[in-house]
């Protein structure tokens, strides 16, 4: 912010008036803790000690009313607004890119209501998953939203980038599991949804607001479904001769049952799997499955799991891995397990038909094999609908460039050959990690025209283009 | 090299790392972006990459409590508390201590205590002096229950006494060098203190000791043996130690009317794994209701350590714990540590009673 004689002062004396003073900083530690999120580039600048972006001023308001506040001052001085949640975000989300406000919503952390007659709970956005978890648990509930960031981010993030859990293929990526939502606009009106996510009444409202990264307001408080725990979940694993045949079981197993884990890993990820269950390496590609609910209604589940595998010649591995995974699914995540600095890597879920999903890998192994040698390519496909399914590939080159201008460069032509291969057959830009700083340029790509109806949006909520600029291509 | 860069395979790990965030009991309060592991890290790495240490930096590493539960949640086995306390020994070479910390440090130097304390209470002197001067079991009160809540100290000398323990309390009680240790890290004066406290309890000849305080107990079980001092008696937790009374009917609670909630104290639950024996006493005096988060995943009541520099901050962390206590509909929050209990005082809801273990066992077996 270019602000001259007192004038900046004057400004936060105001925000400080909204929120209260301890609720407003300027402190170094603030600034760097809000200037590095999860985007590998970030933690790359910051590793190679560059500048890093740098918010004005981080405000964190504990209320509906208070976030208001703060936009109307942001908006009237014209004073660039990103919103954080937990910061765990992949892609650039949430960094300052243009200094401004860093509206931190962690502050905004109450569930106002448990309701176990239509199963949701209502939170503030700035809620860590981890406690709406084990509030839904203490009632004998569950939210069954376990994404692996389920420790780190906040509800409000995790609505803003369409995330999604581990056992998404059942229970539904969070844009499933939202009933009714608060936004406060960028000119600081408070704005509900409709308070039930089926109706005839319009466009879909909460389908706006979630996935929109915080370009158009902030989400405020959201209704999210609770589930009863399944009485019982089991898990079988498998041995496939290839992508194709388990693609066309999984397939298959959709149009008779709902498991709520299907993990199938590609050759180059089985390698490693397969060796830890059998002990040796045996060519194939390896697929998970975990089936849960009501015990009566898994023993058909199983039955009828076991028939449609057996019919496409998968090997039965039995149980064993799955349970294991299950009890360290979040393990992966931790440092040791998880690439790291100074590796250079990046997560590039996309999504397709049953039709494409193929073409899409082979494309994006080729694109990004064939054009940049240095890199390795792994992927895995993990959530799983009657349509189609989403790959998580992932690119890791273990010795990137040493000057990070160079490294960000590599980086970005990565992520472009494999986006763009993607787009050509029929995948998304992206599945679940959301937009962010980092493919915001490819935005336009993937949609093309339709772009315009998201410029409009942003035009009519947020003229002044205060909301988290450069971020999902708006 | 500097005290931070021989942590910097933990700063390394820690600094792009979220996933400990939500167990770090500061952040839950204040819902700061700083206030947990990875930020801290993150800050000391570029301390590590050339970049000075500030007193923004330290200010910040003085917000983290020392709880544990990052070190407890970390599946890979990181310790973030061994930068925090090395940022804490840097600081002090560098002459930026915190003003707020460098008085209590002062006051370390001048009294042993971090509580200006100089003269035990009327009623704690006469309790000690009632006990013979060498027995086989050492009470050890540490100096939040002789300075901060004599009360208790009291409480849990006649308790031992009404059990038929032959038992003895110092009456110059040696700190145990925990809080330097905690509030400098490793030095060569925290080590000399804690090799004096030794010297002065293995003279006692007692076989036993039973730490009060949880935090005392952890000090002795685990940084003396880091630290290489040998303690001659076998040390117990207060906790352990009454429930055996209790198991063996040295003691025999009979009012069972208190709905109670318990607040485990970090250094029990966490560094030490002793969740049990605080139950099975609390079952024998009433109804345990648990707190939303227990057990291992406890969280922090802000310290009695912090609250001498921080009480603000202290305030929130405890007022936190509070809300959780009167959610289970309990009467009475109970804890096992002199030093939670006074922390706990200062941000009494008016509908809830405060009780220390020994009180409520106490009230129970009358
Ligand atoms: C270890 C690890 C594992 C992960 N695993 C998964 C996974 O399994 N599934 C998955 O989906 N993701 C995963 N992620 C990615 C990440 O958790 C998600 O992208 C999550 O949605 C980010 O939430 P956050 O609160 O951290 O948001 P931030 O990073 O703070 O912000 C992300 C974006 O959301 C916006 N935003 C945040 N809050 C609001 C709000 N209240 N209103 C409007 N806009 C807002 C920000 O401006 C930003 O654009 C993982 C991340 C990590 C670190
Ligand atoms: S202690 Fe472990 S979980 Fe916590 S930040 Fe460090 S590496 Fe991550
Ligand atoms: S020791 Fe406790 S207060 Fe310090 S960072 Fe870890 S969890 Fe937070």
């Amino acid at each position: 912010m270019k602000l001259k004689g007192f004038m900046f002062d004057m400004i936060l004396s105001e925000l400080e008036d909204a929120v209260g003073i301890d609720n407003v900083s300027t402190r170094q530690i603030d600034k760097l803790t809000h200037g590095v999120d999860y985007f590998w580039l970030a933690r790359m600048w910051a590793d190679r000690g560059q500048a890093l972006p740098e918010a004005d001023v981080i405000v964190s308001p504990a209320t509906t009313e208070e976030v208001s506040s703060v936009l109307k001052i942001a908006n009237y001085y014209k004073i660039p607004v990103t919103t954080w949640g937990g910061g765990a975000g992949s892609q650039g989300g949430a960094l300052p890119m243009t200094g401004g406000i860093i509206l931190d919503t962690k502050r905004m952390n109450k569930i106002s209501e448990c309701n176990t007659d239509s199963m949701y709970m209502r939170a503030q956005t700035g809620i860590i998953w981890q406690y709406l978890e084990w509030h839904a648990n203490e009632r004998g509930y569950s939210t069954m939203h376990y994404p692996g960031s389920v420790n780190c981010s906040t509800l409000g993030g995790f609505l803003a980038h369409r995330g999604i859990g581990v056992l998404s293929t059942k229970y539904g990526k969070i844009d499933d599991m939202c009933l009714s939502l608060e936004v406060v606009l960028p000119n600081g009106d408070i704005i509900n949804t409709l308070p039930v996510p089926k109706h005839a009444a319009g466009p879909d409202l909460n389908q706006i607001f979630i996935g929109s990264e915080g370009t158009i307001g902030v989400i405020t408080e959201a209704d999210i479904r609770i589930y009863a725990m399944p009485e019982k979940r089991t898990f079988h694993a498998f041995l496939f001769k290839d992508l194709t045949s388990a693609i066309a079981a999984g397939r298959e197993i959709l149009t008779k049952i709902k498991p709520s884990v299907m993990r199938l890993y590609d050759e180059a990820e089985t390698v490693s799997i397969i060796k830890k269950v059998i002990g040796m390496t045996r060519p194939g590609v390896f697929m998970n499955f975990a089936l849960e609910g009501l015990e009566e209604v898994v023993a058909i589940e199983e039955r009828l799991l076991l028939d449609i595998c057996g019919r496409y010649g998968a090997n039965d591995l039995g149980g064993d891995y799955g349970e294991k995974w299950w009890k360290q699914r979040i393990d992966f995540f931790y440092p040791g397990h998880i690439m790291d600095i100074p590796q250079m890597f990046g997560t590039m879920d996309t999504i397709a038909t049953y039709s494409n999903i193929e073409k899409v890998y082979w494309a994006m192994k080729e694109a990004i094999e064939t054009n940049f040698p240095m890199a390795r390519f792994i992927a895995h496909f993990s959530h799983w609908y009657e349509w189609g399914v989403m790959v998580y590939d992932r690119f890791i080159v273990d010795d990137p460039p040493k000057d990070p201008k160079e490294a960000l460069r590599l980086h970005n032509q990565i992520w472009n050959a494999g986006v763009r291969a993607a787009i050509a057959n029929g995948g998304v830009i992206n599945d679940h990690h959301g937009v962010g700083l980092k493919l915001s340029r490819l935005m336009k790509e993937q949609y093309g025209p339709a772009m315009q109806v998201f410029e409009g949006l942003k035009k009519t909520l947020d003229p002044l283009g205060i909301m988290n600029p450069y971020k999902l291509g708006l | 090299m500097s005290m931070v860069a021989k942590e910097e395979k933990i700063i390394n790990a820690c600094r792009f790392c979220w996933m400990c965030r939500h167990v770090c009991p500061v952040g839950k309060v204040t819902g700061l972006e700083r206030n947990n592991a990875r930020a801290r890290a993150l800050a000391l790495s570029l301390v590590t990459r050339g970049q000075s240490l500030t007193a923004d930096i330290v200010d910040n590493i003085y917000e983290c409590v020392l709880c544990g539960a990052c070190t407890k949640d970390c599946v890979t086995g990181f310790d973030p508390t061994r930068f925090v306390k090395a940022a804490r020994l840097e600081a002090a070479l560098e002459g930026l201590t915190p003003e707020s910390v460098v008085r209590i440090l002062d006051d370390l130097e001048q009294y042993s205590n971090p509580y200006a304390g100089t003269v035990l209470a009327p009623a704690l002197q006469e309790a000690i002096a009632s006990l013979p001067q060498q027995a086989p079991i050492l009470f050890y009160l540490g100096s939040s229950a002789r300075y901060q809540n004599p009360q208790a100290a009291v409480t849990a000398i006649r308790l031992m006494k009404k059990a038929g323990v032959n038992f003895t309390v110092m009456m110059d009680e040696p700190d145990s060098g925990l809080y330097k240790a905690n509030l400098l890290g490793s030095v060569a004066e925290t080590r000399e203190s804690m090799v004096q406290t030794a010297e002065m309890i293995n003279k006692t000849k007692a076989e036993i000791l039973v730490a009060f305080g949880p935090s005392c107990a952890k000090a002795f079980l685990r940084d003396y043996p880091e630290y290489n001092i040998l303690l001659s008696p076998q040390v117990r937790t207060f906790t352990s130690w009454l429930n055996t009374l209790i198991q063996d009917g040295a003691l025999v609670p009979t009012n069972r009317q208190n709905v109670i909630t318990f607040h485990d104290p970090c250094t029990l639950a966490r560094d030490l794994e002793e969740e049990d024996p605080a139950r099975e006493i609390l079952a024998a005096c009433g109804t345990l209701k648990e707190m939303f988060l227990h057990g291992k995943h406890t969280m922090c009541c802000g310290s009695g350590l912090m609250d001498l520099y921080a009480p603000a901050l202290t305030a929130k962390m405890s007022s936190s714990r509070w809300n959780s206590a009167q959610e289970t509909g309990a009467q009475t929050l109970v804890t096992a540590c002199p030093s939670c209990y006074t922390v706990f005082a200062k941000t009494q809801p008016d509908r809830m009673r405060l009780c220390g273990i020994e009180s409520i066992v106490w009230e129970a077996c009358k």
